[in-house]
């Protein structure tokens, strides 16, 4: 069971394209702001839910819900009711942030099975023992900050099983600690489930490119043949000290095809893919490379590298203009 | 209602740190916050730099609280976190779970800081039952949000807000000492 490749299913469609390529499990969401990619037209209501289910398990492969965001005081019952649905559709586990709901399921559902999302912001292994003691959680999703050594030693420590995030979209803040989108717009992954809410987001075409906006404030103008990303706030380019740029940090995306024998090797449990929000076509295409790229390291870890097809099919589909192994590589150190 | 001084979120020079609480120690504020919480790769000031601001400010009649990395990341960082929660003479705020996990072991009571994300009174609940006697909403919490919260939050938590100064919007472990 090591290395089970995790995938986003932002839809029906999305969910079945990436079981067809080899998903070893999907991860879905309900058609609300109980997890962090609450965008109009995503996710699923309980029909389509029961539809994905069937679809995944028919095939042997495992179903997770997130419900990701922090429950607000006005509207507790939404969470508790999601994770009641997700115990009665039969979801293989949950994917959850937050304490008070934690202990929510555990009192009402003790045979559901609970993982700690990226949003809960544990990196160290004292945080990940602390919701296994309290709420038995299986399995963390680790923020994408830390070096590979450092998720060694929290893999070392924990009983816990660690998933890592393996390819797609980066944030430049740490998962669960930024509210950079609350600022501007008064909703954030954390209490709304989105980072830069749909309704807030305006285009405009100018004489001098295409302007993005969020509530009205400009985040960005797009030359002729630049490509242009989801307005995020900390992906802007401001004007500092008469210069225009990237002023918090050059967006890129993650790609840790190179790092697989490595998280083979350290025990990692699952490598999970962002992207519920992109296509059903990008979805079944990164999953195709990386079902290949987990099948080959398996096989033969000492002899695995990724093919140039592997990465030029996923160069394709980054966000940004370029991709990085993140803070698990540091060389430097 | 009175007044507290956060965590100095600023890399200051250690001159102007200790300049700072020194002026502090006159100040109509009843407690101080202490510690380094952005930044574990910060060394201007060590711990054991703050745990001696700490008793000089104690001294001035301050209640003093340690603040907690919001970010760990390595064995030292968790060592550092160690030391702090094994101090016992201060309150210390957690600001992330491990620190929890460290304090309610060590049977001490203490601040549940804004970073750790309490949005609901369940979970405001669990941090009383682990020994958290105060606690700070998230610095995006609206009026709404928090009065329909407290509404149902236990009745021995005190509650403190953010009130004046720079927001701290977001946490990086992209800062200008990384390099990718």
């Amino acid at each position: 069971m090591p290395l089970d490749l995790i995938c986003p299913a932002g839809s029906l469609v999305s969910l079945k394209a990436a079981v067809d390529q080899g998903a070893d499990a999907v991860y879905m969401g309900f058609r609300d702001n109980t997890n962090a990619r609450a965008f109009p037209g995503l996710n699923f209501d309980e029909a389509q839910a029961a539809e994905g289910l069937r679809y995944a398990h028919d095939r042997g492969r495992r179903v997770l819900l997130a419900l990701n965001t922090y429950p607000q005081p006005d509207s507790w019952s939404r969470w508790t009711g999601a994770v009641d649905r997700a115990a009665k559709l039969g979801m293989d586990a949950v994917i959850l942030a937050d304490a008070g709901l934690m202990r929510y399921a555990v009192k009402n559902h003790p045979q559901l099975r609970l993982h700690l999302s990226v949003q809960g912001s544990a990196t160290s292994y004292e945080a990940v023992n602390f919701y296994r003691e309290h709420f038995g959680i299986q399995r963390a999703v680790l923020p994408r900050v830390l070096s590979l050594p450092q998720v060694e030693n929290v893999v070392k420590h924990t009983d816990v099983e660690i998933e890592l995030f393996g390819f797609g979209g980066l944030c430049v803040m740490v998962e669960g600690r930024c509210l950079l989108s609350s600022y501007c717009t008064g909703e954030s992954p954390n209490s709304a489930g989105v980072c830069s809410p749909a309704k807030a987001v305006q285009w405009t075409e100018t004489p001098t490119g295409l302007e993005s906006r969020l509530n009205g404030v400009l985040l960005d103008r797009y030359g002729k043949n630049e490509k242009a990303g989801y307005p995020t706030l900390c992906k802007g380019r401001f004007e500092v000290g008469g210069e225009t740029y990237y002023a918090i940090e050059e967006p890129t995306s993650l790609n840790t095809l190179d790092l697989l024998p490595e998280m083979l090797k350290i025990g990692i449990a699952a490598i999970k893919i962002e992207g519920r929000q992109r296509s059903p076509a990008y979805v079944a295409q990164v999953t195709k490379v990386w079902r290949a790229a987990i099948d080959a390291v398996k096989k033969n870890a000492d002899a695995f590298r990724p093919t140039p097809a592997w990465q030029a099919e996923l160069n394709k589909l980054s966000e940004g203009q370029s991709h990085t192994l993140g803070a698990y590589h540091r060389p430097w150190k | 209602m009175n007044l507290s001084l956060g965590p100095l979120l600023y890399y200051w020079s250690r001159d102007d740190v200790i300049a700072f609480y020194d002026e502090a120690k006159r100040w109509p504020v009843a407690r101080v916050y202490l510690g380094e919480s952005v930044c574990s790769r910060r060394h201007l000031l060590r711990l054991p730099d703050w745990l001696e601001l700490a008793e000089q400010l104690a001294a001035a009649g301050k209640e003093v609280v340690l603040s907690s990395q919001t970010l760990i990341e390595s064995e030292s960082d968790l060592k550092a976190l160690r030391r702090i929660v094994s101090d016992g003479r201060f309150r210390v705020e957690a600001n992330e779970w491990g620190a929890v996990r460290l304090l309610s072991e060590a049977g001490a009571p203490f601040v549940a800081g804004p970073t750790l994300n309490v949005y609901n009174p369940e979970t405001l609940d669990v941090l009383t039952g682990l020994g958290a006697r105060r606690w700070l909403p998230p610095v995006e919490m609206s009026h709404a949000t928090l009065a329909a919260l407290l509404e149902r939050a236990p009745a021995a938590m005190e509650t403190e807000v953010f009130a004046y100064g720079k927001l701290p919007l977001a946490y990086s472990a992209r800062c200008f000492t990384a390099r990718h």
